[in-house]
């Protein structure tokens, strides 16, 4: 059996490490415990463990000094980090290609969001539109402004402390094809990476009736999540691109 | 464990160096290495307060020496890789010795482990404390190391090892 033989082997070996380990000399235990006071006496006084716990601390201050030192650096190349996104992203979206996403400088960047007539859909229909971003590369945030909100002179109504008002009447029903939002959709987007033909669709639904809405789609210029204004109300988060009119009824 | 005078603590360790060298040696596969190992365990022996909280000196002394030379193989990484090649003269005791061969066939910690047990007549418990490992590792090791053992052995055809079982 194989515990038999386990035990055997057990017992074999026991009995083979005695009879050859019992087999070797030693020498004296005086001639260990002398070599052994010898190293004992032989020990750093006090003065000597000041030291060598001095010499302890210093290298452990320096490692600390270069792991610091290695952190900033790494932080410094990673930049600062994106503020939170108030919405999730798409999982299949294609990641920035910056965290810290900047336009190019030449051409002027722009943003088209087309169709741009206006339009009545049912309510709890969607309507489909496609964002055309050309020399600009990061991503975009998507917006929903009430029509009304903006009369077409370049001026978006605020909310106050320099941000347009934004609707929650309607909400974005899917991006680049993706289903989002299964219930209720969001109104807001943020950082949608820009793919490398520039263009990003969407579509938009309510089911709020006469709900009277634009999609808005930007470059957040400094990456706070909101569609800012200046004083005269308007954007200084350029470019910006403004979608037809839907009225849902 | 009453505590032992400077007299009683070296008659305790005089009764068990011997023992412990041996199962050292075979732990380690050198007598150079070993004994410098126990001497450095028993100047940690003779440090104040050791002997209060030590139960049994023989497996005091083995753990703490083992530590010594592993810390020492360490030390001397550079050393041994320059004079590797220039080979000392062996002990030629230990080469007669087939229960180092066997030993060498087993990993350090289940070497440890094995002598621990069946030289130095540890328990598991003991070997469990003193390695700060559980009960079931310390038993599973021993086990992994027989049952490598078994098949070294069942592969060499070994003569005493098939005598015994």
């Amino acid at each position: 059996m194989d515990s038999e033989k386990h035990l055997g082997l057990e017992l074999a070996l026991e009995n083979r490490l005695r009879a050859d380990l019992d087999a070797l000399t030693v020498r004296p235990y005086a001639y260990y415990r002398e070599a052994a006071m010898q190293r004992l006496a032989a020990k750093p006084g006090a003065i000597g463990r000041v030291f060598s716990v001095a010499r302890v601390g210093a290298a452990i201050v320096v490692a600390v000094l270069f792991a610091l030192a290695a952190a900033f650096a790494l932080l410094n190349l990673r930049g600062p980090s994106p503020a939170a996104s108030p919405t999730p992203i798409p999982a299949s979206t294609t990641p920035p290609a910056s965290s810290s996403p900047t336009p190019t400088s030449s051409p002027a960047p722009l943003i088209n969001v087309a169709p741009t007539n206006d339009a009545s859909v049912p309510v709890n229909s969607t309507r489909s539109y496609t964002a055309t971003i050309s020399n600009l590369s990061g991503c975009v945030d998507l917006a929903v402004v009430d029509a009304n909100t903006y009369p077409g002179d370049g001026t978006f109504r605020s909310a106050g402390n320099g941000i347009a008002e934004l609707s929650s009447d309607a909400a974005f029903r899917s991006v680049n094809g993706i289903p989002v939002g299964a219930t209720g959709g969001t109104g807001y987007f943020s950082c949608i990476a820009i793919p490398s033909d520039g263009r990003i669709t969407f579509t938009i639904d309510s089911g709020t009736a006469n709900a009277f809405v634009r999609p808005v789609v930007f470059f957040d210029v400094s990456d706070n999540n909101r569609f800012d204004l200046d004083a005269n109300n308007r954007p200084t988060d350029k470019p910006f691109g403004v979608g037809g009119a839907t009225l849902f009824n | 464990m009453e505590t032992l005078d400077d007299h009683e603590w070296d008659d305790a360790l005089e009764a068990c160096y011997a023992r412990v060298l041996r199962a050292l040696i075979g732990a380690c596969g050198s007598r150079e290495r070993a004994e410098d190992g126990l001497q450095d365990a028993l100047v940690a022996a003779w440090k104040p307060g050791v002997r209060e909280r030590v139960q049994r000196p023989d497996a005091w002394l083995y753990r703490v020496a083992l530590r010594a030379i592993r810390r020492a193989r360490w030390r001397r990484r550079f050393e041994v890789k320059l004079t590797e090649d220039v080979r000392d003269e062996a002990e030629p005791s230990l080469d007669r010795v087939s229960a180092l061969e066997l030993l060498r066939k087993l990993t350090p910690r289940q070497r440890e482990f094995v002598l621990a047990r069946y030289f130095l007549d540890l328990s598991y418990r003991e070997i469990a404390e003193l390695w700060a490992v559980s009960i079931s590792g310390a038993t599973s090791t021993v086990a992994q190391a027989i049952a490598r053992l078994r098949r070294d052995l069942e592969k060499e055809d070994d003569g005493w090892i098939r005598k015994s079982i």
